[in-house]
C-alpha cells in the first residue's frame, strides 16, 4: 500500500495490509504533529507534495527496502493539507518473518522519506508561519538511482 | 526552448505561481537550468540554488541534460515526514 492522500490517514486499513500468514513482525513509525518546535507553540502545519513524484519515489522505496531486507508487507502513506496537533502526516509499516529485519527496514523507510520524498512542512505558529527546512542529505550510493 | 518548470513550498509561494516557463537551450543542463531561472526570475534567485533540479518525476545530477519534453520541477529542501 503506497499512498499521498489529504484524508486522515486509516490505521487499521494499513495495518491490516501488513498482515501475511508469512509476517511474524511488523514494526511501524508513524509521525503526528506536535505542540513545540524551537522554542515555538505550533497551531497546525500545512503539508505539500509534489504528488506525482512523491508516490513515485515511495514506490521506489518500497522496492528498495524489500530489495535489503527479505519483507512481506511494506505500507508506506503521507498525508497532505492541514494538519493539527496529534493529526498523524505519515506512516510507514513494515512485515517480515523476522523482527531484525522489519526494525531496520522502518527506520531505513523514515529515514528516506524525510530526506529525499518531496514533500514540505508549512509550520504556523503564534506568531507567524515558516517552512521548515531539512537539508538535502547526500544520497546514499545505493539510493542513488532513486 | 521554452522549458516549464513546477514549483512548489517556498519557491512557489516567491513566484506567486505553481509552475514559470524558461527559456532555454537545447541539450541545457540542470545545473544552467537554475542559473537561468535565478536570471529570468530573479524572485526566486536568493533561493534557487538550495533547490534540486528533477526530471520525469526523478532527482537528476546537476550535469544532466534536459530534453523536451519532460516534466521538470525545483525542488527546494525537503520536510516531509
Amino acid at each position: 500500500m503506497i499512498l499521498i492522500t489529504p484524508l486522515p490517514i486509516d490505521v487499521p486499513a494499513a495495518l491490516a495490509a501488513l498482515e501475511d500468514p508469512e509476517v511474524g513482525g511488523v514494526a511501524t513509525f508513524m509521525g503526528t504533529v506536535r505542540r513545540h518546535n524551537h522554542g515555538r507553540e505550533v497551531m497546525y502545519l500545512d503539508y505539500e507534495a509534489y504528488p506525482e513524484m512523491a508516490e513515485y519515489q515511495l514506490r521506489e522505496l518500497a522496492t528498495e527496502m524489500k530489495r535489503r531486507w527479505p519483507l512481506e508487507r511494506v505500507v508506506l502513506i503521507h498525508r497532505t493539507g492541514r494538519l493539527g496537533i496529534g493529526e498523524m502526516a505519515v506512516f510507514v509499516g513494515v512485515g517480515a518473518a523476522h523482527r531484525e529485519e522489519a526494525l531496520q527496514a522502518c527506520r531505513f523507510g523514515i529515514e528516506f522519506i524525510k530526506q529525499h520524498v518531496p514533500i514540505w512542512k508549512k509550520e504556523v505558529f503564534v506568531g507567524g508561519e515558516a517552512w521548515v527546512e531539512c537539508c538535502h542529505a547526500a544520497p546514499q550510493p545505493s539510493a542513488a538511482h532513486l | 526552448m521554452r522549458v516549464e518548470v513546477r514549483l512548489f513550498a517556498r519557491l512557489r509561494e516567491l513566484a506567486g505561481a505553481d509552475r514559470i516557463v524558461v527559456e532555454a537551450p537545447a541539450g541545457v543542463t540542470a545545473a544552467e537550468l537554475s542559473s537561468l531561472v535565478a536570471e529570468q526570475h530573479p524572485v526566486l534567485a536568493p533561493v534557487v540554488g538550495q533547490a534540486r533540479v528533477a526530471a520525469s518525476l526523478q532527482f537528476v545530477p546537476s550535469s544532466f541534460r534536459l530534453e523536451a519534453p519532460q516534466e521538470v520541477a525545483l525542488i527546494p529542501p525537503v520536510s516531509g515526514g
